[in-house]
C-alpha cells in the first residue's frame, strides 16, 4: 500500500493542525497508518485501494480538516478554458486519452514540488498501472505556447529529456534511459510513440517516460503550471486530473480549464468536475449501525467525510461525493462513510440476543470415524490443495473425467479443481521415493464434478494409495474398513486408463457402484516419476456411512 | 449482486500463519510440501503457537 512521506513544516499547516499528538487516531478514519514519525517528517501509509486521492499530502490533509471542520468546496470557481489541445487520431490505439488543466497564482515551493513529485509517482503507479492507464506530466506555464498538440512521432524524432546530458531519439529513450527501460512495455509493438508539443514545435514530453528538459522541468519558484494526464483509460486520465486539480487548489492555485479536441470534432473540457451522488435509507442505515438513525446528525457525518448537498429526507438521505472520489458504488459506500465519521472506536459492542452452538458437521464427524479406522490399518493421512493443474489430473494420471477448469486462473499449476484426490497421492508418492516404508496414505476431501451441462457440484471422496504395493493390499485395507462398519465390500472387473488391464476393478458397496480400485499402469507411474508399483482406490466418503 | 441480500462478512481467520508457528516453520511453502518424510517430522506444538516463536 502506498506510502507517502511528508515534512512536518508543510503537513502541519496543511492539515491544520498544532502538532502531532492526534494524527494517529485521525488517520484512522482515512484508512491509512502512521509509518512513522521523526521531528521533521511525518511518514503515512495507505491502506485504501479505491482512494487515490489519498496517496498525497494535500488528499490526508484535506481528509483530516474536513474530519474536525466539515466539507470544504472544490473547483467551485475554475476558470474557463482560454487553451485547448488537439488529439491526434494516430492515438486511437496507442493511447488515446488526455485531461488537462492549468494553475496559476500558486507559487511551487520545495514541498509542493516534493508533492507533485510524490503524486506523480504514486497515482501512476499504484492508480495508473504503473503509467499504463494514467500517467502525469507537469510543466511551466510559461514556457508553453498554446495550443498543444497531443499527437505521435516517428521513433527517430529528437528530443532533449529531462534528466539526460544530451538529446536522443524516442527509441534510443526507450533503450538507454532508466525510465525508458522500464516503461518501454507500454509502447511495445507500436510504429510511433506519443509526443506532445506546442505551436512552435518544441516537444513537451514523450508520454508516458519523460519530459523534455528544456519546456519539463518544474523547479521551485515557478508560479504557473500546465498539468496533463494521458493514458488508456479514460477514467483512470480524468480522475487523476481531478484529483490533481483539487490538490493544487488546496494549495492556493487558481486552476483554469482546458479544452480537448478530439478527432471528429468531439471536445470534452477538464478537469471534470464528478459529482456522484448516493441514497441510503434510515431503516437500513439504522439495521446496519444497531441504533436508530434518526438519532444521528446524518447531515454533520456526512460532511466530516466532505460529502455537498447532503439531503436529510423523511426516510432516507441523499448526498453528493466529493469530485475526487468515484468509489461510491452502492448505498452501503455512504453507510460505511457514516459509520467512518462516527468513528468505529466510538461504536459501542453488544453481546448478540440470539446464536447457535457450533458443532462438526455430520460428514466431518463421518469422516472422523472412517479416518480413526485408518489409521488402525496403518495409514497416514495427507492433505493436499483442491486446486491443481490439468497436467497432474489428465495427463499424469489419465483421469478418464476431464476436471472443471478455472477461466482465469494465476498459475496453471492452480488452474482446474480436483475431481479426484488419486493424482494427489501420486504427487505424494512421486516427492517421497526416499522415505521409509511402507507408504500407505490417505486423503479425505472435497471433489467438484461436472453433473449435466453447465452444473457441477462438490463431493467428499476418500483416496488411498500404497506405495511398493499391490492390488491385494489396498483391496484388504478398503476390506477391513468395510468390514468393521458392516458393509458388504464387493469388486467387478473394470477397464480404466489409469489401472493396468486386468488389475482394476469397480468398487460396490451393499451392492451399488461406488468407486474404482487398481493397480496404477506403468505409464502412469513413469509419468509421475515413481519407481515403485502403486496400487490405490478412490470413492465418495458417504458410501461407508452406516 | 449475486443474488445475496444478506449481510456478508469476509474474514481471513490466517490459520496458515497459525499452523507456521505451531509447527515451527518459517516457510508457507513447507505446509504444501508432498514430501512424505517432511510432513512425517512435521509436529504440532501447541506451546510454539501460544509462545509466539518464529523460525526465522
Amino acid at each position: 500500500m502506498p506510502k507517502i512521506e511528508i515534512p512536518l513544516k508543510d503537513f502541519l499547516p496543511l492539515a491544520e493542525l498544532e502538532n502531532t499528538d492526534n494524527l494517529e487516531s485521525l488517520l484512522e478514519s482515512l484508512k491509512a497508518e502512521l509509518d512513522g514519525l521523526s521531528r521533521d517528517t511525518v511518514k503515512i501509509e495507505l491502506n485504501d485501494t479505491n482512494r487515490p486521492d489519498l496517496w498525497t499530502s494535500e488528499g490526508v490533509a484535506r481528509g483530516i480538516r474536513c474530519l474536525k471542520n466539515g466539507a470544504e468546496p472544490h473547483l467551485k470557481s475554475m476558470k474557463d478554458p482560454v487553451h485547448h489541445i488537439e488529439v491526434d487520431d494516430s492515438l486511437a490505439e496507442i493511447r488515446p486519452y488526455i485531461a488537462a488543466f492549468t494553475a496559476t497564482g500558486w507559487v511551487v515551493d520545495d514541498a509542493g514540488l516534493e508533492s507533485l513529485i510524490t503524486a506523480q509517482e504514486k497515482i501512476a503507479s499504484g492508480f495508473g498501472k504503473e503509467r499504463k492507464t494514467a500517467a502525469i506530466g507537469f510543466y511551466p506555464l510559461d514556457r508553453i505556447s498554446f495550443p498543444v498538440s497531443y499527437s505521435t512521432s516517428s521513433p527517430d524524432t529528437v528530443f532533449h529529456p529531462l534528466g539526460e546530458e544530451t538529446a536522443m531519439t524516442l527509441h534510443d529513450v526507450l533503450l538507454h534511459t532508466e525510465t525508458g527501460q522500464k516503461y518501454a512495455e507500454i509502447l511495445s509493438g507500436f510504429r510511433k510513440f506519443p509526443l506532445l508539443t506546442d505551436t512552435t514545435g518544441a516537444v513537451l514530453s514523450f508520454p508516458p517516460v519523460l519530459n523534455s528538459s528544456t519546456t519539463g522541468r518544474v523547479t521551485s519558484g515557478d508560479s504557473g503550471l500546465f498539468c496533463e494526464v494521458t493514458g488508456t483509460d479514460w477514467h483512470t486520465v480524468n480522475l487523476t486530473a481531478t484529483i490533481l486539480a483539487c490538490n493544487l487548489e488546496d494549495r492556493g492555485a487558481v486552476i483554469s480549464r482546458v479544452e480537448i479536441i478530439y478527432p471528429g470534432g468531439k471536445t470534452t473540457v477538464t478537469p471534470v468536475i464528478y459529482s456522484d451522488t448516493l441514497t441510503a435509507a434510515f431503516d437500513e442505515i439504522s439495521e446496519i449501525l444497531g441504533e436508530d438513525a434518526g438519532e444521528l446528525d446524518i447531515r454533520a457525518l456526512l460532511s466530516k467525510m466532505d460529502y455537498s448537498e447532503i439531503d436529510v429526507g423523511e426516510n432516507s438521505v441523499t448526498a453528493v461525493m466529493p469530485p475526487y472520489r468515484r468509489d461510491g458504488i452502492h448505498p452501503r459506500d455512504l453507510m460505511e462513510d457514516i459509520v467512518i465519521a462516527i468513528g468505529l472506536n466510538n461504536i459501542k459492542p453488544v453481546l448478540p440476543s440470539d446464536y447457535t452452538v457450533g458443532s462438526a458437521a455430520p460428514v466431518e464427524i463421518l469422516a472422523r470415524s472412517v479416518k480413526a479406522l485408518l489409521v488402525g490399518a496403518g495409514c497416514e493421512e495427507v492433505m493436499r490443495p483442491v486446486l491443481t493443474s490439468f497436467e497432474k489430473i489428465s495427463t499424469l494420471t489419465r483421469t478418464p473425467e476431464p476436471p472443471v477448469k478455472i477461466s482465469n486462473p494465476m498459475t496453471a499449476e492452480y488452474g482446474v479443481v480436483s475431481n479426484t484426490l488419486l493424482p494427489a497421492l501420486l504427487e505424494v508418492e512421486s516427492s517421497s521415493g526416499h522415505a521409509a516404508f511402507p507408504h500407505r496414505l490417505f486423503t479425505v476431501g472435497e471433489v467438484l464434478r461436472r453433473t449435466d451441462g453447465r452444473f457441477c457440484t462438490t463431493e467428499v471422496n476418500l483416496a488411498v494409495t500404497a506405495g511398493d504395493s499391490d492390488f491385494g493390499s489396498v483391496h484388504s485395507i478398503l476390506g477391513i474398513i468395510c468390514h468393521l462398519r458392516g458393509l458388504a465390500l464387493s469388486l467387478r472387473p473394470v477397464d480404466d486408463p489409469r489401472f493396468i488391464p486386468g488389475r482394476s476393478a469397480a468398487v460396490l458397496i451393499n451392492g451399488e457402484e461406488k468407486g474404482i480400485l487398481g493397480e496404477f499402469h506403468p505409464g502412469v507411474l513413469e509419468a509421475w516419476g515413481i519407481t515403485v508399483p502403486v496400487a490405490g482406490f478412490e470413492l465418495p466418503l458417504e458410501s461407508l456411512k452406516v | 449482486p449475486l443474488g445475496v441480500d444478506v449481510p456478508v462478512i469476509a474474514w481471513g481467520l490466517g490459520l496458515d500463519r497459525m499452523a507456521l508457528l505451531a509447527l515451527g516453520l518459517s516457510d508457507i511453502r513447507d505446509l504444501l510440501t508432498p514430501d512424505l518424510s517432511k510432513l512425517r517430522e512435521m509436529k504440532s506444538t501447541p506451546e510454539k503457537l501460544l509462545g509466539g516463536e518464529v523460525n526465522a
